[in-house]
């Protein structure tokens, strides 16, 4: 009875946004005047504002995210990491990576792929003498289990931050993860250090998305990966009323009931229609330098990952 | 006789024509610089070389999501150095691809044909290890790479022969023989690869990379025929394809298997069975020959299969 | 008997509290306070107990300052990253470093260090 008075009330929240939002603006400051959802504010009212949402959701974060997308960003964040296939001795820098799910997925990655290393070295030491396989033990790192990868978690937040610290230490994750606080558009990393840099449904929060790819560009090596997965458009028009049904009405009265907070919610939602498609971030993402970027729709477009690479 | 013969020769260059033509349609059309001038080339009997270079660079072209060598209005694509400056040479995209798998093919003996092998070969130019990224995860790229560098260095060999042979310095050998010398040739730049070669032969026959690898393969045995001359009229245009093919695939094999000093079982083997090819040419009809050759090719694959399904490692 | 119930009531109000994982979680959580005084030394441990967390040394290989890209020093004393040439100094709160420059401070006038819950 309260959940359906709930869903009365976020129906006619809804009713009372303006029908026809202006989606010109993409996340590029064009003047000062941008998009927060389908509101119009100011770039610094934006970075508040979102702050401010993010500030409220951090506690509920993986909660919500779970009941939203009824599990399924898990397997999103998998298939990223999955696409990623990092080998062992890589550096990660996951930005927007807050409650640290991407960084937990890529330390078991690379943990799994160094066991299966040591496992062929093993096989492959029957052979030798005795003195070879005492030799190549001291010059290997086999006490390390992760063979030097390291991950560096960014993001500009520091409850989600404090969250992800949490996690790590609940779930046992102790080396090869450090945590900085710092903002995207202004990256506190020396130039070409990491191997990878991903940046898992955050780069829409950003307020200067160019800024942002430019500042991957830097910190990457020669060679090295962007990777963006982030929500998208839907191309199928069938699918895509379904999505926009599910989006407006379920998702902010979860957020209302779960979290507490509906306006946080709403906005997320908004966000993501105000997100550009796949095309257009794929022609920021080479104007910023990388090269052979392409992008891969998982769910008929809900989600798009897209990927390249500073050569 | 003769007339057949020149006849013959006119539908091969034709055939060589075509081929070109449908790898122009194949690839954007950017790539009809190669074409044309392929089929310029074929009709004016130097043949091969611009054939050879142009299916190395396609089969060298990421199967996902590439963009043509030479796109005019496109972001011009630079090499910048570690240290951020832009080098001397201007690469494109599939050079430094190209320079990428070179590199990689010596960490195969010990990572097998797999992404940890390419990303040791970036690591060695200077790239981060991401830039395996740029391949596929099981090797496809690196193998098809590795075969299409094998196949050049073959023709390279063959054509050096063959002048030699026209400036008079070398005699021109038999038929039998020559065969013999072009597939040992082209099997002993295996050998360095040898313990991982059963499961690149695996990767090459996914359904996704039989298109190139079979493309791949043709064009090495016709290569082989075409530097063989045209003295062997006996046999014709299709049984001469696939007489070779099958004496190559079994010969492959049983390298796999061979455990021999020197490899001699597999000479052995591979000589009896040109000189089989050599008996069978003799026989009757073109027909029934064709038909023998046609069985040989099935066994070989069927082999193939049979031996692959349950060979993880050399003997 | 008087007893009987008198002894099971406060039984009974002993199970009634969450034996799920919401028990769980607040023993973690417990656990993870007690935890997290230590836990963020690391290879380095330096002051160790709730005190101010130390960097963890492999940061310092990657961390420059966000507005001019210069190197950092680690000051040990105020656990703060130093860019001598702008005169600012980044905090590091729970061994988190706080890279944002609106939280930094400057050295040189000695001002109050700003709050770092600015964003």
């Amino acid at each position: 009875m309260a959940a359906l008075r709930l869903w009365r009330c976020g129906c006619r929240a809804l009713l009372s946004r303006p029908a026809a939002a202006p989606r010109a603006r993409r996340g590029l400051a064009a003047g000062p005047e941008m998009h927060f959802g389908f509101q119009t504010v100011t770039e610094e009212e934006r970075r508040e504002k979102i702050y401010q949402v993010f500030e409220n959701v951090a506690k509920k974060y993986d909660v919500m995210n779970d009941s939203m997308t009824l599990g399924i960003h898990r397997v999103w964040k998998d298939i990223l990491v999955h696409k990623m296939n990092p080998c062992p001795g890589t550096l990660l820098l996951d930005v927007a990576g807050g409650t640290g799910d991407i960084a937990f997925r890529f330390i078991n990655y690379v943990r799994s792929v160094r066991q299966r290393q040591l496992q062929r070295k093993l096989k492959h030491h029957q052979n030798l003498s005795w003195q070879e396989i005492f030799e190549s033990y001291q010059n290997d790192k086999f006490n390390n289990s992760l063979g030097d990868s390291q991950v560096v978690v960014c993001d500009i937040n520091r409850e989600m931050l404090k969250v992800g610290k949490q996690k790590a230490q609940h779930l046992g994750y102790s080396e090869g993860l450090s945590w900085v606080l710092g903002n995207a558009e202004e990256l506190p990393f020396d130039d070409d250090k990491f191997d990878v840099y991903t940046i898992a449904f955050g780069i829409r929060n950003v307020t200067r998305i160019d800024l942002a790819l430019q500042e991957a560009y830097r910190v990457l090596k020669p060679g090295g990966r962007f990777l963006c997965l982030e929500f998208s458009h839907v191309s199928n028009p069938l699918l895509s009323r379904l999505y926009d049904l599910y989006s407006f009405q379920v998702i902010p009265v979860l957020g209302e009931v779960i979290a507490g907070d509906w306006r946080s919610y709403q906005y997320l939602v908004e966000s993501i229609r105000q997100f550009p498609p796949q095309e257009e971030l794929k022609a920021m993402i080479e104007d910023a330098g990388f090269f052979k970027v392409d992008y891969e729709n998982l769910n008929f477009g809900i989600v798009a990952i897209h990927s390249g690479f500073k050569l | 006789m003769a007339a057949a013969g020149g006849l013959r020769r006119a539908g091969w260059r034709l055939w060589w024509a075509r081929r070109a033509v449908l790898r122009c349609q194949q690839y954007p059309p950017l790539r009809a610089l190669q074409a044309s001038a392929a089929l310029r080339a074929a009709s004016d009997e130097h043949k091969k070389e611009p054939w050879a270079s142009s299916s190395q660079q396609h089969f060298e072209s990421p199967p996902a999501g590439h963009q043509p060598e030479e796109k005019p209005q496109g972001p011009h694509h630079s090499y910048t150095g570690q240290g951020g400056q832009e080098s001397e040479d201007y690469e494109s995209e599939e050079q430094l691809q190209h320079r990428i798998l070179t590199a990689a093919l010596e960490f195969v003996p010990e990572h097998g044909w797999t992404a940890e092998a390419i990303a040791e070969g970036a690591k060695t130019l200077g790239l981060s290890v991401a830039a395996a990224g740029l391949f596929h995860s099981d090797g496809s790229e690196l193998i098809l790479h590795f075969v299409s560098e094998c196949n050049t260095k073959l023709s390279e060999l063959l054509k050096k022969e063959q002048k030699l042979v026209q400036l008079g310095e070398a005699e021109k050998k038999p038929i039998d023989e020559f065969l013999r010398d072009a597939v040992e040739a082209r099997l002993r730049m295996l050998i360095p690869y040898i313990e991982k070669w059963p499961q690149a032969l695996s990767v090459l026959l996914l359904p996704r990379n039989i298109p190139s690898s079979l493309n791949l393969l043709t064009s090495m045995i016709d290569d082989i025929w075409h530097y063989a001359g045209d003295q062997s009229t006996d046999f014709n245009w299709y049984t001469r394809r696939a007489v070779l093919t099958a004496i190559y695939n079994t010969t492959e094999l049983v390298m796999m298997q061979d455990s021999s000093p020197g490899l001699e079982d597999t000479w052995r083997f591979l000589e009896n069975r040109v000189a089989d090819a050599m008996t069978m040419s003799n026989t009757a009809t073109q027909v029934q020959s064709t038909g023998e050759a046609v069985v040989q090719g099935l066994m070989g694959a069927a082999v193939t299969i049979k031996n692959l399904a349950g060979l993880n490692q050399r003997r | 008997m008087l007893r009987g119930p008198g002894l099971l009531l406060p039984l009974r109000l002993r199970r009634a509290a969450p034996a799920g994982p919401g028990h769980r979680r607040d023993c973690h959580r417990q656990q993870e306070q007690e935890q997290s005084s230590d836990s963020g030394s690391g290879p380095d441990s330096g002051s160790g107990s709730a005190g101010p967390q130390p960097l963890e040394p492999s940061l310092l290989r990657f961390l420059v300052c966000p507005l001019s890209k210069r190197p950092l020093r680690y000051e040990e004393s105020t656990n703060e990253l130093i860019n001598e040439e702008l005169g600012i100094a980044y905090p590091i709160i729970d061994g988190i470093p706080n890279m944002v420059p609106e939280a930094a401070r400057r050295t040189h006038t000695k001002a109050p260090a700003e709050g770092s819950e600015q964003p």
